[in-house]
């Protein structure tokens, strides 16, 4: 084949080749990495949290139930972080150093001695100034227990 | 000699094919637009008492619970504020400082409200684990005031990292 007939070949390819349409990306690109960081940067991911049910006494309760059992008073002070100090009626104190498993024990040990059930009623009694933590991991602690009837003193 | 070929009409020229890209990028969006779940405005940051065994992990966000929440002032840690839902109740502002028991009563008013609206009973106590326990019986009083019999204390049942 000769050079002059080969050009024209090509020439005709050229011709009979159809235009392509094409769509610039660019700017999308732009837009859409814009829209990543946006959201990677104003989203707050916050961690799954899970509830414990508490029971409130209502206000203007009047009415007054005589309770066959007298509940047990749970009174929870904080003394330093991690370490509190619980006292379970009138005479047993129990310092916990970060494990409530001795509080597990300790209300195990009330329910056999001292003949009551893990439905009897418990005033939970927090110091004012006892750390919230301490409180709720007392309430759980109870929960642990099956000791599900628990009452906070609400006093104004 | 070597012929140079006139005729090699593909030009090598470098270029990144950015199609594949675009998906990829597409389908992360889609994903996290699909996977977020939105809780408007009462995201404040509250580190709430972990290691709680007995916590219940519910499956999804109750988006008709009402959200009360007793956290530390991110500029002043010593200084404690209040929030039912998305509205902040501060105890030191001109408004309640000289009368205390009016925020509780306010307080109280707005979960009447909310409740009211929408139909619900369902409260979320968020308080900061660090916080003294005074602070919080107060808005349990609060809570009390409203009606409320039951409340469920938020928790992490693992330990925060």
């Amino acid at each position: 084949m000769s050079i002059l007939t080969k050009i024209k070949k090509c020439r005709a390819k050229k011709k009979s080749k159809s235009v392509a349409l094409q769509i610039r990306m660019i700017s999308m690109i732009d837009v859409v990495f814009l829209l990543l960081i946006y959201f990677l940067l104003t989203s707050n991911f916050r961690a799954k949290e899970g509830y414990l049910p508490i029971s409130l006494p209502e206000e203007n309760q009047q009415t007054t139930t005589t309770r066959m059992v007298e509940p047990l008073d749970v009174t929870v002070t904080s003394i330093t972080d991690g370490q509190c100090e619980i006292t379970l009626g009138e005479g047993d104190i129990i310092f916990i150093d970060n494990d409530f498993g001795k509080l597990i024990n300790a209300l195990k040990e009330i329910v056999t001695t001292h003949g009551r059930n893990a439905s009897d009623p418990i005033k939970l009694k927090p110091a004012p100034q006892s750390q919230w933590h301490h409180v709720v991991q007392t309430y759980d602690a109870l929960w642990e227990s099956n000791m599900t009837n628990i009452i906070f003193s609400i006093s104004q | 000699m070597k012929r140079l070929s006139v005729f090699n009409q593909t030009e090598h020229s470098g270029q990144f094919n950015m199609t594949s890209m675009i998906d990829i990028v597409f389908l992360l969006i889609i994903f996290f637009m699909l996977i977020c779940q939105f809780i408007v405005q009462e995201n404040y940051t509250v580190d709430v008492p972990d290691e709680i065994t007995q916590a219940y992990t519910p499956d999804a966000i109750n988006a008709n619970a009402i959200t009360l929440s007793v956290y530390r002032n991110p500029d002043n840690e010593d200084h404690i504020l209040y929030a039912v839902k998305a509205k902040r109740y501060d105890p030191q502002s001109k408004q309640y400082r000289n009368s205390p028991p009016t925020l509780f009563l306010d307080m109280a008013q707005e979960i009447k409200t909310i409740r009211q609206k929408k139909q619900t009973g369902l409260i979320h106590l968020r308080a900061d684990k660090s916080i003294a326990y005074h602070y919080v019986h107060k808005a349990m009083i609060a809570l009390s005031q409203a009606g409320i019999p039951s409340v469920q204390i938020a928790a992490l049942k693992n330990k925060q990292q």
